[in-house]
């Protein structure tokens, strides 16, 4: 079926949820996407979000992690 | 990255406060692959929030509402007690159906509500739900609050609510339509049944009755056709064409009643009706009657009052009611037996005439059976000792609704049998009425 071509950015970015990318660099893992929802879950900008480290965005009072 | 297995999303719990106040309970962590087969990100996605408080709420609203309304537009009854069985709540229909108001019923017992026969097993149905939380479900009569039973089917189901609170939910269906339509078909059918048995048997009968006169006729026309004894003119011919006579008579008799009852059965009876002098007629049915009991010594005792109100009524009919109740009276009485004929000029307006024996009577579980059309063959003893198609009775009392009046039978076995037919008042012209004071007799035997 043709059609306009995914905008797959714009998808990821328009999820009605929080959502994000993370990439390792070096020691620490980046924040590299983020969705529009995202500026509300981290009451920042999206400049301010990505290319941060996660463990700036987050502390360890709010998260806990169980495998 | 190496906890990640291949395809595998992580999910982490997340504690609620976080930098924007948005509460989420955790997140979906999804390994994304290069073309070598390493992760190159991690895709996490922030799980819906289920602990908003307004979500809750509404959904908990709306699981309320949806509840209330099952619980309210339920056609059958509901009733939730407690486990010491207590009703804590009913519904609408259960208050429609049974009358009851929730003041009523909240608070009480619910065995209360249950028909005294069958407390004792819903109590122990409410003791197994407490002891195993067993359902049960069954039949149930309920009191109504106008004091009527209900039947009902009945399921119980146990609800288990917080702090270990057992209630028992119970519906009701009402059946109680269902149970009389099923009762009234059972009676039709058993009515069904007993006229079927009746008829057969009445046919049985009846080819008796009509075969007896039959072979008296033809086999003494035949010993007269055959000139057994000789030439016509042999005195022994004369009893013969008087035994022929006697049996196309009496063939005539059993015909006719067939068909009186028949017509009066398929409603083509219509009244003639006139202004009856009823001493007069009874006087006629008297000397008739007596005219063929002259061999026997039975009695026939007429207390007739003077100055009888006249009756509106078909004097056909009225003369034979009078026939059949008066034969009916010699037929089954002991020899020497005395039969009263009566009128009696009621209170009411009304007027009875009654016709009484002192004969073998009738067993009372068996009156009811001798006033429905061919009741009388049912009892073989009696219709093997007494002649006749047995829908005399029934005749007359065909006959007497017909006139909108009754007929009620008395009897006691061995002492006698009284009959009453009672004429309404709409059919009397009132006169001066003078009670009678001796009765006269005409006596059946001439010694």
């Amino acid at each position: 079926m043709a059609g306009q071509p995914v905008d797959h950015k714009a998808l990821f970015q328009q999820t009605p949820v929080t959502r994000f990318l993370i990439e390792q660099s070096g020691d620490e893992f980046v924040v590299v996407e983020a969705s529009d929802r995202a500026k509300e879950f981290f009451a920042k900008p999206l400049e301010k979000i990505i290319g941060q480290p996660i463990d700036k965005l987050f502390n360890a009072n709010n998260t806990i992690i169980l495998f | 990255m190496v906890f990640f297995n291949k395809n595998t999303t992580v999910t982490v719990p997340s504690l609620p406060t976080f930098p924007g106040n948005i509460q989420v309970p955790g997140f979906w962590i999804n390994p994304i692959y290069g073309d070598d087969e390493q992760i190159c990100w991690l895709d996490v996605i922030a799980q819906p929030s289920v602990t908003d408080s307004s979500i809750v709420e509404r959904e908990r609203d709306d699981a309320l509402l949806l509840l209330t309304s099952i619980f309210d537009v339920s056609e059958v009854g509901i009733i939730v007690s407690d486990r010491n069985r207590r009703i804590v709540k009913i519904n609408d229909s259960f208050e429609r159906i049974y009358g009851w108001n929730r003041k009523d019923m909240l608070g009480k017992d619910f065995v209360d509500f249950v028909t005294a026969d069958e407390r004792e097993i819903a109590l122990d149905n409410h003791e197994n739900y407490i002891t195993s939380g067993v359902r049960s479900a069954g039949d149930v009569k309920i009191i109504r609050k106008n004091g009527e039973i209900a039947n009902a089917l009945y399921t119980t189901a146990t609800l288990e609510l917080s702090h270990g609170r057992r209630f028992q939910v119970t519906t009701i269906v009402d059946i109680t339509e269902r149970k009389q339509m099923e009762h009234s078909l059972r009676m039709a059918k058993e009515q069904a049944d007993s006229a079927n048995h009746a008829k057969s048997a009445f046919l049985a009968n009846m080819s008796h009755e009509l075969r007896t006169p039959l072979n008296a006729i033809i086999g003494f026309s035949e010993m007269m056709i055959k000139e057994t004894f000789g030439p016509l003119g042999h005195e022994k011919y004369n009893e013969y064409l008087e035994d022929v006579h006697l049996s196309a008579r009496h063939l005539l008799e059993v015909i006719n009643e067939v068909l009186d009852m028949s017509k009066i059965e398929a409603g083509r009876v219509d009244l003639h009706e006139q202004d009856i002098d009823l001493a007069t007629l009874c006087d006629s049915v008297c000397r008739i009657v007596t005219s063929k009991i002259f061999s026997t010594d039975l009695k026939i005792e007429q207390i007739i009052g003077s100055d009888l109100p006249k009756l509106f009524a078909d004097p056909r009919l009225v003369r034979q009611i009078l026939i059949n109740l008066i034969t009916n009276a010699v037929k089954y009485s002991k020899k020497g037996g005395v039969i009263k004929v009566q009128t009696i000029m009621e209170a009411t307006g009304e007027i009875s005439l009654i016709v009484s024996d002192q004969g073998v009577g009738i067993p009372a579980d068996k009156i009811q059976e001798a006033m429905e059309p061919f009741g009388q063959i049912y009892d073989p003893v009696r219709s093997s000792t007494y002649q006749g198609t047995g829908l005399g009775l029934p005749l007359a009392k065909a006959m007497m609704e017909l006139h909108s009046g009754e007929l009620k039978l008395e009897s006691v076995v061995d002492q006698g049998t009284t009959v009453t037919v009672t004429f309404p008042k709409d059919r009397v012209k009132p006169v001066n009425y003078v009670e009678p004071e001796a009765p006269v007799e005409i006596v059946g035997s001439t010694g």
